[in-house]
């Protein structure tokens, strides 16, 4: 059997145990549920979920704070690595410039940015922009980390070859500066892209009317645990997309050669 | 065209896409320029939903919250031009200068105490001594209330453990032992009650009979630009009051429709007992206010002078029309 062949065997047998092991999951959920008779009120079974779910997808609901979610998160996270990347550049390459710039950031970037919802809703008011804000936070700081260490360590001598041959100034950072930095850039938009979706949720519980946190709140004052638990599923469920997409990332030509040094 | 391009063109399209799906489906939201209410979806705020159903002809926007803290926000941002808001809150906002005119009340009655289904009935109040109790949020009059039946009681404050908790997560926190008590506003009384995770122990109608929790605010801003709008509002929540009374399982039924919870929990509040939750004598009196401002001066929550004239004004249902 060719290579190929036990590639695509290997990815079914990877696919297929995944999808047992969830199904086993949900299965044993359920038994226990029923077998302790737990209270739907702590803890409904899957079937209950499920169902709670269904009503979410019929009435549109669902689609409309699955598309609120990913909108506010798109442009947070957009507008964060439009600012950050540039600016990591620049520090990276700027010795002096980094040593000024790095405590201001390393004092913001702890400072969680659930800390800022009070801020983000006292500035923005209710709606769309005080989430873009949080999640702006969220990716930004860390942004600037990942892009200024992925310059600064890059091997002078490629900066030496590069001058060698003459390449200076757009050309450098777009062709060799950039391009040397582009595995750890692209370890950083993975990592904060997972960050973002971990924040949208805890942002759209306080400051905003939709969106998939506002359901797990919603539903939770509504003292239904099903559709609490349906959204829960949602979440992980988006969140598990949305890393499979960035990981497409560092299978590109310009990335992966890093890997194959290590 | 190169990856880097390829890469490029695909995040413009999704986000084009996104921005477009997301104002399609959701757009509607912030596009009004009616008068914006804000309301948790508790007893006290029923007139809300029950106005936006009946009074098609006056059109406002109920926005729906799920925390205090967030709808203060929203009001000091401009986002909301009324609010059904927690009493003791509003005075505060008033006190810290945000200006604000109180124009009636969200219900009288409505809040209960609960305790643990195994708490004995003989030992009363006593009980609650060095027991953890829940309460909405200090700003409350729920939080005033229950200082003052312990005091009653003499029992003193620091031998309570009082905890802040949202209101829905108070049933489950005394049916798994969390809390032992807990005094909150309708339904989730009677939410604790109906799933046998508690028993009453006090009803608000029973021991500070016309009790108030929520009530109604206007920025006073708006009220001065759009005087004749506000009124027609104010008062079709107030003759709505009438009509709740009168129509107690057709109120439950749009209550439970706009709040997402069950019918059965909203009729037993609005049906079991009558003065429950009462919808009739909404526009409060002087002392009433005056008297929760000193409880709230004794209890370290205001600070200064209150100006309960500047403050509340019913006029907007009372005077006549011009």
């Amino acid at each position: 059997m060719s290579l190929k062949g036990q590639g695509l065997q290997n990815w079914f047998a990877v696919r297929w145990s995944a999808f047992l092991l969830s199904f086993f999951t949900m299965a044993l959920w359920e038994i226990a549920v029923r077998v302790f008779d737990v209270k739907p009120e702590h803890f409904p079974g899957v079937i209950q979920v499920l169902r709670g779910l269904w009503e979410l997808i019929r009435d549109g609901r669902l689609l409309d704070y699955i598309v609120a979610s990913l909108f506010r998160v798109t442009w947070g996270y957009l507008l964060a690595v439009a600012l950050a990347v540039p600016l990591g550049i620049f520090l990276g390459t700027k010795p002096f410039w980094r040593r000024a710039v790095n405590p201001v950031i390393q004092f913001l970037r702890p400072i969680s940015p659930l800390a800022w919802i009070p801020i983000a809703l006292l500035w923005f008011g209710i709606g769309d922009n005080p989430a873009i804000f949080l999640i702006f936070l969220a990716v930004f700081f860390p942004m600037v980390v990942f892009t200024t260490s992925g310059v600064a360590g890059i091997n002078p001598t490629y900066l030496y070859a590069a001058s060698n041959f003459g390449i200076t100034g757009h050309e450098l950072y777009s062709r060799v500066i950039f391009q040397a930095a582009l595995p750890e850039i692209i370890t950083g938009l993975r990592i904060t892209l997972g960050t973002a979706w971990l924040v949208i949720v805890a942002a759209e519980m306080i400051a905003v009317k939709n969106g998939l946190g506002y359901l797990i709140v919603d539903a939770r004052n509504s003292l239904r645990m099903d559709q609490v638990i349906g959204g829960m599923l949602v979440i992980g469920c988006i969140g598990l997309l949305l890393d499979n997409l960035v990981r497409q990332l560092e299978r590109l030509p310009s990335v992966r050669w890093k890997r194959l040094k290590q | 065209m190169s990856v880097g391009y390829r890469i490029i063109l695909a995040i413009l399209i999704w986000v084009i896409f996104i921005s477009g799906l997301h104002t399609w489906r959701n757009g509607k939201l912030f596009a009004a320029h009616v008068l914006k209410v804000g309301f948790l979806p508790i007893t006290c705020h029923l007139l809300c939903p029950v106005t936006y159903e009946l009074n098609k002809d006056i059109p406002f926007k109920p926005v729906k919250f799920t925390a205090w803290p967030e709808m203060c926000e929203a009001l000091k941002s401009s986002e909301l031009d009324m609010a059904f808001i927690l009493a003791p809150l509003a005075i505060t906002l008033y006190q810290q200068g945000f200006p604000i005119k109180l124009v009636m009340l969200g219900h009288r009655n409505g809040t209960g105490l609960m305790v643990r289904a195994d708490a004995p009935h003989a030992a009363g109040i006593d009980w609650l001594e060095h027991k953890t109790i829940a309460i909405p949020i200090r700003f409350s009059n729920q939080y005033l209330t229950l200082l003052d039946l312990l005091e009653q009681a003499g029992i003193p404050a620091r031998s309570v453990n009082l905890v802040e908790m949202p209101p829905p997560d108070m049933p489950s926190s005394l049916a798994m032992g969390a809390v032992d008590a807990y005094i909150v506003g309708e339904p989730y009384a009677a939410a604790g009650e109906m799933n046998g995770s508690g028993r009453i122990l006090y009803l608000m109608k029973d021991v500070r009979p016309g009790f108030i929790s929520s009530v109604l605010v206007v920025r006073a801003d708006v009220l001065q630009k759009r005087k004749d709008e506000v009124v027609r509002l104010v008062r079709a929540f107030y003759a709505n009051g009438a009509w709740i009374d009168g129509h107690r399982r057709e109120a439950a039924a749009i209550g439970a429709r706009f709040y997402g919870l069950p019918v059965a929990l909203l009729e037993h509040v609005l049906l079991s007992q009558p003065d429950r939750v009462l919808y009739d004598d909404l526009l409060p009196k002087k002392q009433e206010i005056d008297a929760m401002a000193a409880a709230m001066t004794k209890r370290g929550l205001l600070k200064g002078v209150f100006d309960v004239n500047g403050f509340l004004d019913t006029s907007l249902v009372t005077e006549k029309k011009q």
